[in-house]
């Protein structure tokens, strides 16, 4: 089936039904693409091949308390979205009093909608946000005026199947931090229950004048899921977002990131870190467009690769002409556990303007033997010393999380997953 | 027959094709500290990566013995385990690997292996602070990443430090007297005397006799192209002082 008969058969037209307009514009734009391929050049490493068989279905829409497992020591509320659909039992009953922090289905529709949801990016190599547009059932609405003191964790969990058919959920996160506004999120997605499903989710982000938004994503699915993402971000002048990725999980994931830095002193940080071993395929995709003068832009991250895992970096920058006086810089650096396992990093710069301050680079590299030896010679088994050395070498693109109770989260998940990996 | 802790025979080591041990002969008993001094490149670092179990060496011929155990037939970790420490000639950083976690774990995996309680923090943390002390080391050492950033004279007393955390039965210390000032030369000689007990031997690898002024050894062997080739008492250092090894190499 094509991606529009899918759409047509499964599209929850009974759902944000303030919506349908955006929702029938995304259906009928489904008519005229196609899933992307490796024709088009940011498709080049990862395919999405296996979709274009699947028969989506949607999930059944239920997960035990157990499977919302976030450390105790973390300090905020939590809202939790089970299969794409915003469930009151796992949720904080004080998480959405608030008017700052709310389900999409929970509300009426609002005039300002229209530029979140009437966006549609145009081509094969977006056709799944115009999915994303035609099947949304729910997400999150975070809009903020000041400064928030505890962070907000939105939890999306995905119910997997071993039948035939694909157990599909499309969320759609919209974050605005007002003028002078300051918020801590973290999106945690992680299966609910094992087998195989496609998550999809979108988050549109829009940071004003002077506001701060951190955003902390972590990705632990179990090893047969498939996981596409999309982030677009908007700065305006002296704002500031810092944005981290840790993916610990997953058979396929693609990550696209886009932001865009529009008014004058924006500072962007983009960091983090993948653990790619089994089969699993990881792919991050970054594009940062420096549009005016004096913003600055890092994009720093870490990658462990292992058994017969793949990971892919393509992070381009983009200095617009006339935006003198940017500040951007990408550095990639990879540890390569297993002979079978692959990396393909290539971060970009495109530069046209004067006076500005770039660079990237990029690295893959293996475990130093004087390290492990250093190590041994203290005691630590062979297979904690990898684990250690690996931790040590990721947790770097991690500390730049701000808010502590995240930042310990994080951190901990990272070793945890490279203390059990295989290799 | 003999209750020596360490018995080397004949050993033959070598390292990408190279053969660099090439008859080493050595016997340590508890209580003893023992110098090896050599010229650059005779072997000496070669000796502390092979009895510490480095895998990128290959002992070719000869045997070791520990505690009256076959040393060749345990990994790096239980010869760790087993007492043995090697403080290195250049230790090494490890980024992101904090300090205290890391010598904690090392610790308590040496306490398990041998069937003792491991230390919790709050323990962990007294015992270190005590420690640190003697050597004249900031507190905020702890919180740093191994050896990252540190000057080169708290890399080498920061080893001296986790010997004294892990109290080793026998410690090799590999030129950890190279590129001290005095102060600091001081404080290591300071630590490893406090660690000289009965039942610990320490081997003490150097190239000057200076640090031999402040640990005394009981016997000082000098190694050349793989092998001992003179042992004799604390004077044969003085000695080597005044009329350097081309005597000793010749002989
Ligand atoms: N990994 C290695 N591969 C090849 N040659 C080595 C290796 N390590 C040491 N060597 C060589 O072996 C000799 C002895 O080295 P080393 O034991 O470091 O001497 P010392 O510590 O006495 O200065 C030197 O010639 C050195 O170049
Ligand atoms: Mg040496």
């Amino acid at each position: 089936m094509s991606l529009y008969e899918q759409a047509v058969a499964l599209a929850p037209v009974d759902r944000l039904v303030w919506a349908s307009q955006w929702r029938q514009q995304a259906i009928s734009a489904l008519q005229s693409v196609s899933l992307p391929s490796a024709r088009d050049e940011d498709w080049k490493y990862t395919t999405l091949r296996s979709l274009e068989r699947a028969q989506l279905v949607t999930a059944p829409r239920q997960a035990s308390n157990d499977a919302v497992s976030l450390p105790a020591s973390f300090a905020g509320r939590t809202l939790v979205f089970v299969d794409g659909h915003y469930d009151t039992s796992l949720s904080d009953s004080s998480a959405i009093d608030d008017l700052d922090v709310t389900a999409l289905s929970a509300i009426e529709s609002d005039p300002q909608f229209d530029n979140w949801l009437g966006k549609l990016p145009e081509g094969n190599a977006e056709s799944l946000a115009t999915l994303n547009t035609a099947m949304m059932t729910d997400g999150v609405l975070v809009r903020v005026g000041a400064t928030v003191a505890d962070p907000i964790a939105v939890v999306f969990l995905s119910n997997g199947s071993t039948e035939r058919a694909l157990p599909s959920s499309f969320v759609r996160n919209i974050i605005q931090a007002e003028s002078g506004a300051g918020v801590s999120i973290v999106e945690f997605h992680a299966s609910a229950t094992a087998g195989k499903s496609l998550s999809h989710s979108w988050t549109q982000l829009n940071v004003e004048k002077g506001a701060t938004v951190e955003l902390s994503r972590m990705y632990a699915h179990g090893e047969a899921a498939q996981l596409v993402t999309r982030l677009d971000a908007e700065l305006a002048a002296s704002s500031t977002l810092r944005l981290h990725n840790l993916d610990v999980g997953g058979k396929l994931t693609r990550h696209d990131i886009n932001v865009e830095l529009k008014g004058e002193g924006a500072n962007l940080l983009i960091g983090g870190a993948y653990v790619a071993d089994g089969r699993s395929h990881i792919d991050q995709h970054h594009r940062v467009d420096h549009r005016v003068p004096n913003c600055t832009s890092n994009d720093v991250f870490r990658g462990v690769v292992a058994g017969k895992g793949r990971a892919v970096f393509n992070a381009k920058a983009i200095v617009h002409p006339g935006a003198d006086g940017t500040e951007a810089h990408q550095n990639n650096a990879n540890l390569m556990l297993s002979r079978d396992s692959e990396v393909d990093t290539k971060p970009e710069l495109q530069i046209h303007a004067d006076d500005v301050k770039c660079s990237h680079g990029a690295t893959i590299g293996q475990l130093d033997e004087t390290a492990m030896f250093y190590l041994r010679t203290r005691a630590i088994a062979e297979a904690d010393a990898r684990a250690l050395l690996t931790e040590g070498f990721c947790t770097e693109a991690l500390q730049t999380i701000t808010d502590e109770s995240t930042r310990v989260w994080f951190t901990q998940a990272l070793a945890t997953k490279l203390r059990g990996q295989s290799t | 027959m003999s209750n020596a802790l360490l018995k080397v025979k004949n050993l033959h080591a070598r390292a990408d094709g190279k053969d660099i041990l090439k008859g080493l002969d050595i016997e340590v008993q508890p209580g003893e500290v023992h110098a090896i001094m050599g010229p650059n490149g005779s072997g000496k670092s070669t000796f502390g990566n092979v009895i510490a179990g480095r895998e990128s060496f290959e002992v070719t011929e000869g045997q070791i013995e520990y505690l009256g155990k076959d040393l060749l037939e345990l990994s790096t970790e239980e010869r760790a385990c087993e007492g043995i420490f090697l403080a290195f000639q250049y230790p090494v950083e490890i980024p992101g690997v904090n300090n205290t976690y890391f010598l904690k774990t090392a610790l308590n995996s040496i306490r398990r292996y041998r069937g003792e309680p491991e230390l919790d923090s709050m323990e962990f943390l007294k015992l270190v602070k005590r420690k640190l002390s003697v050597l004249h080391l900031k507190d905020d050492l702890l919180k740093r990443a191994v050896n990252e950033g540190f000057s080169g004279g708290e890399k080498k007393r920061n080893e001296i430090f986790q010997m004294a955390v892990l109290e080793p039965k026998l410690a090799i210390l590999d030129e950890t007297d190279s590129g001290l000032d005095i102060d600091s030369l001081k404080a290591v000689a300071d630590g490893v005397n406090r660690l000289r007990s009965e039942d610990r031997a320490i081997v003490v690898v150097t190239h000057y006799q200076r640090l031999l002024e402040y640990i005394v050894p009981d016997r000082v062997h000098v190694l050349a192209d793989g092998k001992i080739v003179r042992s004799g008492g604390k004077e044969l250092a003085l000695q080597l002082e005044e009329q350097g090894y081309g005597w000793v190499q010749s002989a």
